[in-house]
């Protein structure tokens, strides 16, 4: 089977404002192959959107070594690095479309490594394959959208855009970044099933990093435990103790050591019945 | 209840006073060296020669005869402005994709890149100084010495006045243009690049869309100080408006330059108007 990611030994950090740096991540390995589905747990600050951003190469390690569908981006330049993070489609917190275009140019950004400059400026006048743009935005619910300036829409509706963006560059790779954040309790299994159905019957590869430890469990057969910057466990959800999830969760700043003991428990509980 | 404890006023630091007086002193200083007596404005000989200057405008000469043979240069100073905000803006938005830093130094269009040494950063650096240099070149000339000088290659008339509102006005639009993309929402753009597409394209669809209301309001804006511009332009011969105001007034007619200065004020408050009407609707 091929190897979808691989992080060797990876260090991670950032200048910070008030002098010093944050370290990141300090050490991560991890190897995902083609069509695994994973789920990245932890507290805010422990290094999840930095992993994300690494594996979709929009950010360079500090020492160690990524590797992306077997391929080393350190030895790519301008074509052939494209064609690579091509491989791997984002979804993000924030969504990042341009609100000031309409949705069908949104949907459409995706298709942006496959054309020409010239075919993408004509795109933006008379849009181009428009055909495949409708048939992205009605897989996930907003065919009736696709006119409708991008500010225009609803947080909710903005998001099936970015999943339809994602799908429209057909990639091999499907990362998100808390998907289910900004998004009702009642619909984010709905939209956690949503992502790992429009990928899993073609074998892209899922990795998606959650603050919701209970929709982890339910959903994905491999989690990965970080904790500031460490991966703490790489463990199937059935293996995975409370021990684990105090231990991952020590030591959070909005949390007292005894509302993080009943909040797991609660948890534990939670994902066994559920 | 007791009384809340109000935490201490920060004071002004010594600094800030020490630059307070500063400017106090630069003002006060100026207006000695540029001999400015606003006792002057009041003494009875300047009231008396203001009253004659002021009753001289009063009627304005609003003859249809008169009227009729200003409306060419109204359309002229229109013309004026418009076709130099619009040759300011051809020059102007190249050369500002050219000085944002972001496109050339660095920022969301090279993250996640290998570097690939100083060879290639001091490559990526030359367009950004040498736009920025052009850019503050055109900027620091006024558009009234760059039309005094235009007047000299292409004769009196409104191409030395278009050429030097679209020079001196794509210097502005071009830095300000720059500074509005570099202060633009990076994330969009950086998701274009992370999706594979290349840096002309992450402009295209991500920086561009991204600040196309504000740019397009700061044009509208210029557009609408072009305007002014063009009746000034007319005094060294680039027709319009200011060009009739000045012969006028070389000629005394001060009735007709009255009328000619309420129609430059209408002029520029419509201008105003259908700015800020299409920055609402646009913007």
């Amino acid at each position: 089977m091929e190897t979808a990611f691989e992080l060797i030994d990876v260090r991670k950090s950032f200048p910070l404002a008030g002098g010093g740096r944050k370290e990141a991540l300090r050490g991560v390995s991890i190897r995902i192959m083609q069509g695994e589905s994973i789920a990245v747990i932890g507290p805010s600050g422990a290094g999840k959107t930095t992993l994300l951003r690494l594996m979709n190469l929009t950010l360079r390690p500090d020492s160690g070594g990524v590797r992306v569908s077997g391929a080393n981006p350190e030895d790519l330049g301008g074509k052939d690095l494209r064609a690579l993070r091509a491989h791997t489609g984002t979804i993000y917190q924030q969504h990042n479309l341009i609100p000031a275009l309409r949705a069908v140019h949104n949907i459409l950004a995706g298709r942006l490594s496959a054309w020409s400059l010239l075919r993408s400026v004509w795109s933006l006048l008379a849009p181009r394959e428009v055909e495949r743009a409708a048939g992205a935005a009605d897989k996930v619910g907003v065919l009736d959208k696709l006119w409708e300036r991008t500010d225009r829409l609803s947080g909710g509706e903005q998001q099936r855009v970015a999943i339809a963006r994602a799908l429209i560059q057909n990639p091999r790779h499907l990362l998100a970044d808390e998907p289910i954040a900004s998004v009702d309790p009642s619909r984010a299994d709905a939209l956690v099933s949503l992502l790992m159905g429009l990928s899993n019957g073609e074998g892209k590869t899922v990795v998606v990093n959650l603050h919701d430890v209970p929709v982890a469990l339910r959903h994905f057969p491999r989690i990965l435990g970080l904790h500031a910057g460490r991966i703490l466990f790489d463990l199937p959800p059935g293996e995975i103790t409370e021990g684990d999830l105090l231990r991952l969760y020590e030591g959070d700043e909005e949390m007292s050591e005894g509302e993080t003991r009943s909040w797991i428990g609660g948890m534990m509980k939670e994902s066994l019945s559920g | 209840m007791s009384a809340p404890i109000i935490p201490s006023r920060p004071r002004v630091s010594a600094g800030r006073f020490a630059i307070l007086l500063a400017v106090a002193a630069a003002v006060l200083s100026s207006l000695r060296f540029t001999e400015f007596n606003p006792a002057l404005l009041a003494s009875p000989e300047a009231l008396k020669s203001m009253a004659g200057f002021g009753r001289g405008f009063v009627p304005p000469d609003l003859s249809p005869d008169f009227l009729l043979t200003t409306l060419r240069p109204i359309a002229e100073t229109i013309q004026l402005a418009t076709a130099g905000t619009a040759l300011a803006l051809l020059f102007g938005f190249p050369l500002s994709l050219m000085a944002a830093a972001t496109f050339h130094l660095g920022g969301p269009l090279f993250e996640g890149d290998p570097s690939r040494g100083a060879g290639e950063r001091s490559l990526r650096a030359a367009p950004y100084w040498t736009s920025r240099l052009a850019l503050n070149a055109m900027r620091s000339i006024p558009e009234l010495i760059w039309a005094l000088l235009f007047v000299r290659i292409t004769g009196l008339g409104p191409a030395a006045g278009i050429l030097g509102i679209g020079v001196a006005y794509a210097g502005i639009m071009g830095k300000v243009f720059a500074e509005i993309m570099e202060g633009a929402d990076v994330r969009p753009t950086l998701a274009l690049r992370a999706a594979g597409a290349s840096r002309p394209q992450a402009v295209l669809y991500g920086v561009i869309p991204g600040s196309f209301r504000t740019l397009l309001s700061y044009s509208l804006y210029r557009w609408e100080c072009a305007m002014r511009a063009a009746a000034i332009l007319g005094f060294v011969g680039a027709g319009g408006l200011g060009q009739q105001i000045e012969i006028s007034m070389r000629m005394f007619e001060h009735h007709r330059t009255a009328t000619l200065i309420l129609e430059l004020f209408v002029l520029v408050a419509l201008s105003d108007a259908l700015s800020a009407y299409l920055r609402r609707k646009f913007g």
